[in-house]
């Protein structure tokens, strides 16, 4: 039988000891050894650590904080770790690292994708095979560590050609659509999708970038309205959104520079009422999961939960809401009822 | 026994964590299966552990405790600390920093006595292990792949297995421990990596870094230098969530850069809760690598009790929609059948099985026929037909049924009507998909007229239910 994930040769405290042993050797200071527990471990782990250590009870440390050992503390792979880096050879996705595992080849994988199905993951997910996509992959990805500008190129879907600079920020990749989103800092756009970019090279010297990089607070000028289809949609003024939304519904954010934040980056509390009938309790709880969120009793015995949602993802909020049918009811915020009125009445005059 | 953070047995916390995630409105008399000093005591431990994603509300029955997790706002997963706490005595953790010195190199081949003394002599008599304590730890090294027993004629000599250098992966590991199945596995590894981690996130942006990337194909640059010193906190935005004592601290973009230094990555729709289930799929991935039987207990939600039942796992069915995880597995009633990975737990592996090649292909050939977990007999499939209004621009209402659909066929059955059908085994699992299209739904066809029914008194009911304010805010407190 496999050898079990639960296994102190993984735990936070055997790789706190670790650190504390190889800090030691450098000479470091029982403020410092502290570091390691607090980098390491948990809140709790300075009050047994370092006594145990120190106390000679885990005979590792001298009294004056000298490692026993002679050599800096290092630990092979395990089999299971093996064995799950053989598994993930295997993912297309690896593709986009430009890596291989040649020492593996004996080794036998966790898992293979026989074993195992996303059953309910879109199927328009992003060219892994594509080499144009894998050398963009691998520019931004460059392009984020060492904070360089990178000049975009794209079709918006009126087919106009649109040319964009910034410093990508973070990769965003999304298990359900299956796919990478650029997080672009000092762009009039928040974000990209990655198999939308056509073209993408290094922009500028890193001189300019440095200068560039300190002021990455978001423009106060914004172009992005994502709809459900992931399209950019319209451009807008950020003037214009924050006098249309300061009065509706509490969505206005701003950062405490004081710049306003683009609306797809801005925050709402979304508040459903949930009947537990057809276990849609643990369902809407597991569903939404991934969110900020709160539960709570009603006082009728029904429940209320209340998640934080990003503007730009209301429609696709809408959708998910809807796909419980009448077990959740949406409490706040009064324009997402209405949207989800809007539908229904919809429904209600369509002929089914 | 006193309280410690470390606990010995992970599924006792299991449950917990798993409450206080998904659910987390509980008040401490309602985990009435455990006592509430137990209750205490695993409160505590996840506190110590979760301690930034562990909150609480205000109630008249007392503190409520619970998680909540931006999974957007994280690049690691939470739950993984959780693994990371197994209890060990003083021996075990003396013993094993002082056995990888002793064998610090896969060059250095001893006997068991042999190596007794040198620990000895390391350890300058500070420590008392005896000879069967260390053949004991060594043969459970040697299980888990990191020592190597070799016999010479009657001796038997022990060195270390040969390192993989794994420096060059951390891109690989960050991405792939956060959606790979197992992937707490993967966070095992990136902890090996938190000193070169830590290194790197100290240097300049104009630092570069070399490195002999045995696992690596070298075609990627190694400037592996975060960009997280430009970044500021100041943009974190407090929202005003607040009730009952509760503050949900709204994150906004700036979270995405700040909250999660050392990985370039970070996730949406990501479900964070599946990590807690990582043992339990090990388990089933390594019985179907052989092809075996197991038996496990399964937890029933109807009977509230756990059951052993023998199964031979075919495949693991992952959702990244719903947050859920299942193993389809051939049952003792010669059925497929699936099976929740959360309520599965004390997974043991049995004799492998002759008919599995046959089973999985039969699976496979369900499979199309299959739009969630459930299949069954194929002379009960239920037929379903859905038309789709389709406006003049809305060729993304299109896309989508294209894309969304797991199973059956899309056709345009004229200038604005798109009818999807398909053979399906449950036309129930349906249900929540058909849902999303409401407001373009023209007609709804279903061979099991209970679900075609079902639909049609959702949407009525939902009509009614937000025509007027439905007085349902009274129920907020």
């Amino acid at each position: 039988m496999i050898r079990l994930l639960f296994s102190e040769l993984y735990s936070a405290y055997y790789n706190a000891v670790a650190r504390i042993i190889e800090a030691a050797f450098d000479g470091a200071n029982e403020k410092e050894l502290r570091q390691c527990v607090e980098r390491e471990a948990f809140s709790e782990s300075i009050l047994t650590i370092l006594p145990a250590l120190k106390s000679g009870r885990w005979h590792l440390l001298t009294p004056d904080l000298e490692p026993i050992p002679r050599h800096k503390p290092t630990m092979p792979p395990t089999s299971l770790e093996l064995r799950w880096l053989k598994a993930i050879s295997d993912d297309p996705r690896l593709k986009l690292f430009g890596v291989s595992f040649p020492e593996l080849d004996s080794v036998e994988p966790l898992f293979t994708p026989d074993d195992y199905k996303i059953y309910d993951r879109f199927a328009d997910g992003d060219p892994y095979d594509d080499d144009e996509y894998i050398r963009r992959f691998r520019i931004i990805l460059s392009a984020i560590k060492s904070a360089r500008r990178v000049k975009i190129s794209l079709t918006n879907r009126r087919g106009k050609r649109m040319r964009f600079e910034f410093v990508p920020a973070r990769l965003e990749y999304s298990e359900k659509d299956d796919k990478f989103r650029v997080i672009a800092s000092g762009c009039k756009y928040s974000c990209f999708n990655l198999a939308r970019i056509e073209s993408c090279e290094y922009a500028r010297d890193k001189s300019a970038d440095s200068e560039y990089a300190r002021d990455r607070s978001v423009d106060s000028e914004y172009a992005r309205d994502r709809s459900a289809d992931g399209e950019i949609a319209q451009v807008k003024s950020v003037d214009s959104n924050y006098a249309r939304n300061k009065s509706a519904d509490g969505g206005i954010a701003r950062c405490s520079s004081g710049n306003i934040l683009p609306r797809d980056m801005r925050e709402k509390e979304l508040v459903l009422l949930i009947n537990d009938e057809r276990n849609s309790l643990e369902r809407v709880m597991l569903h939404f999961a991934h969110f900020e969120k709160r539960a709570e009793r009603a006082v009728d015995g029904r429940y209320i939960l209340r998640l934080r949602y990003r503007e730009s993802d209301e429609t696709e909020l809408v959708i998910r809401v809807l796909s419980f049918g009448p077990c959740v009811k949406v409490l706040e915020p009064t324009g997402f009822v209405g949207l989800i009125r809007e539908r229904l009445n919809k429904q209600m005059s369509c002929e089914w | 026994m006193p309280y410690s953070e470390l606990v010995k047995n992970f599924e006792k916390i299991r449950e917990y964590m798993r409450e206080f995630y998904v659910y987390g409105f509980k008040s401490r008399g309602e985990y009435n299966q455990k006592s509430a000093r137990s209750y205490d005591d695993e409160r505590r431990r996840i506190e110590s552990w979760l301690g930034e994603y562990m909150r609480f509300a205000e109630t008249a029955d007392g503190r409520n405790y619970f998680i909540s997790v931006d999974s957007r706002a994280i690049s690691e997963n939470p739950f993984y600390k959780a693994w990371k706490t197994k209890s060990f005595t003083d021996g075990d953790i003396t013993l094993h920093f002082a056995i990888f010195d002793v064998l610090w190199s896969p060059d250095i081949k001893l006997t068991l006595a042999e190596l007794t003394d040198e620990i000895d002599s390391l350890l300058s008599s500070g420590f008392d292990f005896d000879e069967s304590t260390l053949r004991k730890k060594l043969k459970e090294y040697a299980d888990e792949g990191i020592i190597v027993i070799e016999k010479r004629g009657r001796q038997v000599i022990y060195s270390r297995a040969h390192d993989v250098d794994i420096s060059g992966l951390r891109d690989v590991l960050d991405f792939f421990s956060e959606v790979a199945p197992c992937g707490v596995i993967g966070s095992f590894l990136c902890d090996k990596l938190t000193s070169d981690r830590r290194l790197n996130s100290d240097k300049m942006p104009d630092g570069s870094q070399s490195s002999d990337n045995i696992l690596s194909g070298g075609s990627q640059s190694n400037d592996n230098i975060l960009s997280g010193s430009s970044q500021s906190s100041d943009n974190i935005i407090p929202t005003s969530s607040q009730s009952n004592g509760v503050q949900l601290t709204s994150g906004c973009h700036s979270n995405l850069v700040n909250s999660s230094a050392g990985s370039v990555f970070c996730f949406k729709h990501h479900y964070i809760t599946e990590a807690i289930d990582s043992d339990v799929m090990a388990s089933l991935f390594d019985a179907m690598r052989k092809k075996s039987y197991v038996l496990l207990d399964n937890f029933s939600r109807r009977s509230q009790k756990s059951r052993t039942l023998r199964l031979l796992p075919l495949k693991i069915y992952i959702s990244v929609q719903n947050g859920r995880q299942h193993l389809i597995a051939y049952n003792e009633n010669s059925r497929f059948g699936s099976y929740r990975l959360d309520y599965i737990s004390n997974v043991r592996l049995c004799e492998p099985a002759a008919d599995f090649d046959r089973l999985r292909a039969a699976l496979a050939k369900k499979e199309t026929r299959m739009w969630g977990v459930m299949c069954g007999s194929d002379a009960r499939c239920e037929r379903v037909e859905l038309d789709i209004y389709v406006g003049a621009g809305e060729e993304y209402i299109v896309n989508r049924l294209e894309r969304e659909k797991r199973c059956g066929s899309i056709e345009k059955i004229d200038n604005t009507h798109y009818r999807y059908t398909a053979e399906v085994y449950d036309s129930n699992e349906l249900l929540p998909w058909i849902r999303t299209f409401i407001s373009r739904i023209t007609r709804l066809k279903c061979s099991n007229r209970a679900v075609e029914n079902r639909f049609r008194e959702d949407v009525k009911e939902m009509y009614h239910m937000y025509q007027g304010d439905g007085g349902d805010t009274t129920a907020v407190q």
